[in-house]
């Protein structure tokens, strides 16, 4: 049903009461001057979020010119071998963590309320922490270059080379720990959108009726969820082998570098999906609105998007073809590398039927989109020859290899990023950028980028190794060094054209009314600093075609929420198939405790990189208190009244149990959480699968009848939670709340406590052998569970005592329970594992 | 005013996991035929044979024929459902019709990476 029916009922009537808009610019008004650092919507943390990325693209820039520069002619000294080692590592890593994973959440964040028609995403402040931490860690981690402190090892670290025999010192540690708030950030950034995709659409927006985009982020960030979590494991690993000695890596004491490398690619090959696939989102939407018309094979993009997802997982170890692993299994991973371009192909085969149905308007985004075309199937070319395992064996580790990654990764992402940039810059001003200087940007950068990385290939061919600081006159590479170079500088002109037009031309607006493009999709709908007046009732893929009243109905707030119900920051949270609404979301407002919360969180790391526990420590509690006291003004007391937002539909402001966005955050957390232990084990099934004996002599494994112990007492800190649930649905008194708290965590204490028993008393020590050390890090993976339970469990209680639990008002206590039962079922595995040499 | 009435319409983890099922089904069964070549590569079982055939092709022919028929049933399921046209309005069809064509691309990617276990059954050596 669209406006051209007549008989259609909008779901408020006009006129609208005389105050509703007023009320509603109010409560939505964002903090002024220096306080709008404070403010924790999404469109504010979203611009925040581009704009740091950018910076961080351009200090990465920077140090690509200087490698450039000093490649440029052989023999050249301008830096020397040890400052080129920490150059290309920073460049590798801050391209990768600090620009290319965060621009993309970063675009999703600010595009995503209003392509869905929300208000704001569930966990504004979530967002604001998630970019906190991430800013404050990635400018002090960027700093290191300038202290002769930055890391060496290259972006993926390998160990040996990086333990603390071959790599004394604190340039590792800064990679390691710094890396780790950039994790947590992108896991935060995750959630939200995941989280946000699914329980925020507008009614209507079924899922055959979510925009291209919508589908690619809502992958991608499941894409994050199950692929950062083995990076994270192999930065904490490698962190304890060099902190304490457990050695993981060390093949004499039963690790295996090898371990890293599969972690590592674990993360890192998926990581390139999750840097593509938004792009791949962002030229699924231009495109239509360029050519004009529908995109062709909706579905089958869909289709596409969704297989890559999955796909992408099962081609880690061609990064590893040169590591002598069997040829039986690296044939795994070569017909899964060559599978994985089907679903790319038929994204590339749709986007080009589009554009040949249409009538193409070659404005700036066509340019940036044609651009990408070129250079992202020239780097999925080359990257079919790379799956193939005895090509690779001839590349591996030359320029060949240097320039099919950028291929991929400038063509995949920076181009269609660069497109949108041009292309949504009036939803955020309200104008387009300079055409001229758009255009004048696109043409340098593809001219530049091709002139800089095509000369790659051959260099590569001809045996240039990649990350040589120089090489010599005689092997007939400064022909095609010089031309690299002088296309480095060429496709940095672009760049820097195209930065200052935005720093020229974009000037953030409060009310944005434009269309320019004749888009079909919401966030082309008016907004202000609410987002939308009213969120619109959906019914077709390209509302905006389909209904053009829509733009006038929704602005005069004729669809649902029109204005606010309790006076404060709401959205409609709706569910996660045919986005039928359920409840009010009531929002936070602005902030300084995500701020805080960030910025202790980037000093608790940074702070233990170089050693300095108190300030650490200090970290860590400005951190905690931060996020506790947020979560104190999270779940307001119920009002206990339905609110009607329009069209009869009545909605309570609050909800318990499975629908409520609190609880869907919460599991997504346990997935991460999940898949970081599973790789945990994996670990710990590789160490025993390469080692003769397992135990490995002379070690014991652990008692068993201490060990039942701790399983006994874990099953009973779980059904502690249990009981104090059942009861807590038939009005559980306070008191005894927190007594049933306090005994399951004792419990899960005394669980621990087994545990460590059962270790110590098998003589088994962390430091001695890889066998202890995963045991003891299982042991420490599972405390620190344990650790988090009580804080949840203790935080529950003081809201339980100050009342602010019962049974209609208990997502914390449910949030609490999921993670107990989760801590309960991970020790439970831990002790089976221990005791699996015993079957075999 | 019940906060926490049953869920109404299709809960979001068996659809997804439906949508999702035959990618899942190619996951398990690549991974599981990894995990046994590499097992067989590194405890030197690559020799042995059932019913006179090498281990990793025996094993990998039993995964890549569970995991046709798992994946074959998902889509046979979603097929008979997209017949009945009628019945379905446009949310459903799509979700019948990803259902389907993830199944179709996952049987093409789980015969694909079958070849391997069959071609290279005995094969460990290193570069």
């Amino acid at each position: 049903m669209s406006a051209r029916d007549p008989a259609r009922a909008l779901p408020n009537p006009l006129p609208r009461p005389p105050d509703e808009l007023e009320r509603l610019e109010k409560v939505w008004e964002p903090p002024k001057g220096w306080r709008l650092l404070s403010a924790v919507n999404n469109t504010w943390i979203g611009l925040f979020y581009i704009g740091a990325a950018l910076l961080f693209l351009v200090l990465g820039g920077i140090l690509a010119l200087v490698m450039r520069t000093q490649l440029a002619v052989p023999e050249n000294d301008l830096v020397d071998y040890d400052l080129y080692n920490q150059l290309f590592t920073m460049h590798g890593s801050v391209m990768m963590f600090l620009f290319a994973v965060p621009v993309i959440e970063a675009i999703g964040i600010l595009l995503l309320p209003a392509m869905l028609g929300a208000r704001d995403l569930p966990f504004p402040r979530l967002s604001a922490y998630a970019f906190w931490a991430y800013f404050a860690g990635g400018i002090v981690f960027f700093g290191t270059i300038f202290f002769d402190v930055a890391p060496d090892g290259g972006w993926f670290m390998y160990p040996p080379l990086t333990s603390f025999e071959f790599s004394p010192g604190l340039r590792a540690d800064f990679w390691l720990l710094g890396i780790g708030f950039i994790e947590i950030s992108a896991i935060a950034g995750a959630i939200e959108i995941v989280v946000g995709i699914l329980r925020t659409r507008p009614p209507g927006m079924t899922l055959d009726k979510m925009p291209v985009y919508v589908w690619a982020m809502l992958i991608v960030g499941g894409m994050i969820i199950f692929g950062f979590p083995p990076v994270i494991l192999a930065t904490a690993l490698l962190e304890l082998e060099r902190a304490f000695h457990w050695p993981f890596f060390v093949a004499e004491q039963g690790g295996d570098s090898l371990l890293w490398q599969h972690l590592f690619w674990l993360f890192g090959h998926p990581d390139v999906y999750i840097i593509f696939l938004p792009g791949a989102g962002l030229v699924s939407m231009i495109i239509p609105t360029m050519a004009r018309t529908s995109l062709v094979g909706y579905k089958w993009v869909v289709l596409a998007i969704v297989a890559t997802g999955f796909i992408s997982f099962a081609l880690w170890v061609h990064h590893m073809f040169a590591t002598g692993m069997p040829h039986l299994t690296t044939s795994f991973f070569s017909a899964a590398s060559m599978a994985v371009a089907i679903p790319a192909g038929i994204q590339v085969f749709a986007w080009l039927a589009t554009l040949r149905r249409g009538r193409v308007r070659l404005a700036t985004p066509t340019w940036f989109i044609l651009s990408f075309f070129g250079i992202f199937v020239l780097g999925g070319l080359t990257g079919v020859m790379l799956a193939v395992s005895p090509y690779d064996w001839q590349v591996h580790d030359t320029y060949f290899v240097v320039a099919h990654l950028h291929y991929v990764v400038i063509g995949g992402m920076v181009f269609p990023v660069f497109a949108g940039i041009y292309y949504w810059a009036p939803f955020v001003s309200g104008k387009q950028l300079s055409e001229r200087m758009g255009k004048w940007a696109c043409a340098l950068m593809f001219g530049g980028f091709n002139l800089a990385f095509f000369p790659m290939h051959i260099s590569g061919l001809l045996g240039m190794p990649r990350r040589v600081w120089t090489y010599s006159d005689t092997l007939g590479w400064d022909v095609w060094n010089m031309l690299s170079t002088v296309g480095a500088f060429v496709l940095a002109l672009g760049f820097a054209i195209a930065l200052l037009d935005l720093l020229l031309h974009l000037r953030p607006a409060g009310k944005v009314d434009t269309n320019p493009w004749q888009a079909a999709t919401l966030e082309w709908l008016p907004i202000d600093n609410y987002g939308v007046r009213s969120i619109p009732h959906i019914t077709s893929r390209e509302p905006l075609w389909d209904n053009p009243a829509l733009r006038q109905e929704v602005d005069d707030g004729r669809h649902y929420l029109p204005g606010t119900m309790l006076g404060e920051r709401e959205t409609i949270v709706t569910s996660a198939i045919d986005a039928r609404p359920e409840y009010l979301l009531r929002l936070p407002g602005p902030s300084w405790l995500p701020v805080l919360a960030g910025l202790g969180t980037a000093a608790f790391f940074l702070s233990l990189t170089v050693k300095a526990f108190v300030a650490s420590a200090i970290g860590a509690i400005i951190a905690l208190v931060s996020i506790f006291k947020w979560l104190w003004q999270s779940e307001p007391a119920p009002t206990n009244r339905l609110y009607d937002v329009g069209g009869g539909v009545k909605l309570p402001d609050h909800i318990v149990g499975r629908r409520s966005h609190s609880w869907w955050a919460t599991v997504v957390l346990m997935l991460v959480d999940g898949t970081i232990f599973s790789c945990l084990l994996f670990a710990y099934f590789y160490f025993w699968t390469v080692s003769a004996r397992w135990p490995p002599p002379p070690f014991d494994l652990p008692d068993g009848v201490t060990s039942i112990a701790a399983a006994i007492a874990l099953v009973a800190s779980a059904g502690v939670f249990f009981v104090a649930h059942r009861w807590l649905r038939d009005s559980l008194g306070r008191g005894s709340l927190v007594a049933l708290l306090i005994a399951a965590t004792v419990l899960a204490w005394t669980a621990l406590a087994f545990h460590f028993m059962a270790l110590s008393d098998a003589n088994v020590r962390p430091d001695q052998h890889a066998y202890g050390a995963v045991l003891y890090t299982m042991l420490a993976w599972q405390g620190l569970h344990v650790v988090l339970a009580t804080l949840m469990g203790g935080y529950t209680a003081a809201r339980a005592l100050a009342g602010m639990i019962d049974a209609m008002r208990r997502n914390t206590f449910d949030n609490t329970q999921l993670m107990a039962y989760y801590t309960v079922a991970q020790g439970l595995v831990v002790l089976l594992a221990m005791h699996a040499p015993r079957m075999s | 005013m019940n906060v926490e009435a049953p869920i109404e319409g299709p809960r979001f983890t068996p659809v997804a996991l439906f949508i999702c099922g035959s990618l899942l089904i190619w996951a398990g069964d690549f991974l599981a035929a990894y995990v046994i070549a590499a097992l067989a590569c590194a405890k030197g079982w690559i020799e042995l044979t059932v019913v006179g055939v090498p281990l990793v092709a025996f094993v990998g022919t039993v995964l890549t024929l569970a995991a046709c028929l798992g994946t074959i049933a998902i889509l046979r399921f979603a097929v008979k459902r997209l017949q009945a046209n009628g019945q379905l309005d446009a949310s459903m069809r799509f979700i019948y019709f990803l259902a389907a064509a993830l199944g179709m691309l996952a049987l093409i990617a789980i015969l694909y990476t079958a070849l391997p276990a069959w071609l290279l059954a005995t094969e460990c050596g290193r570069s």
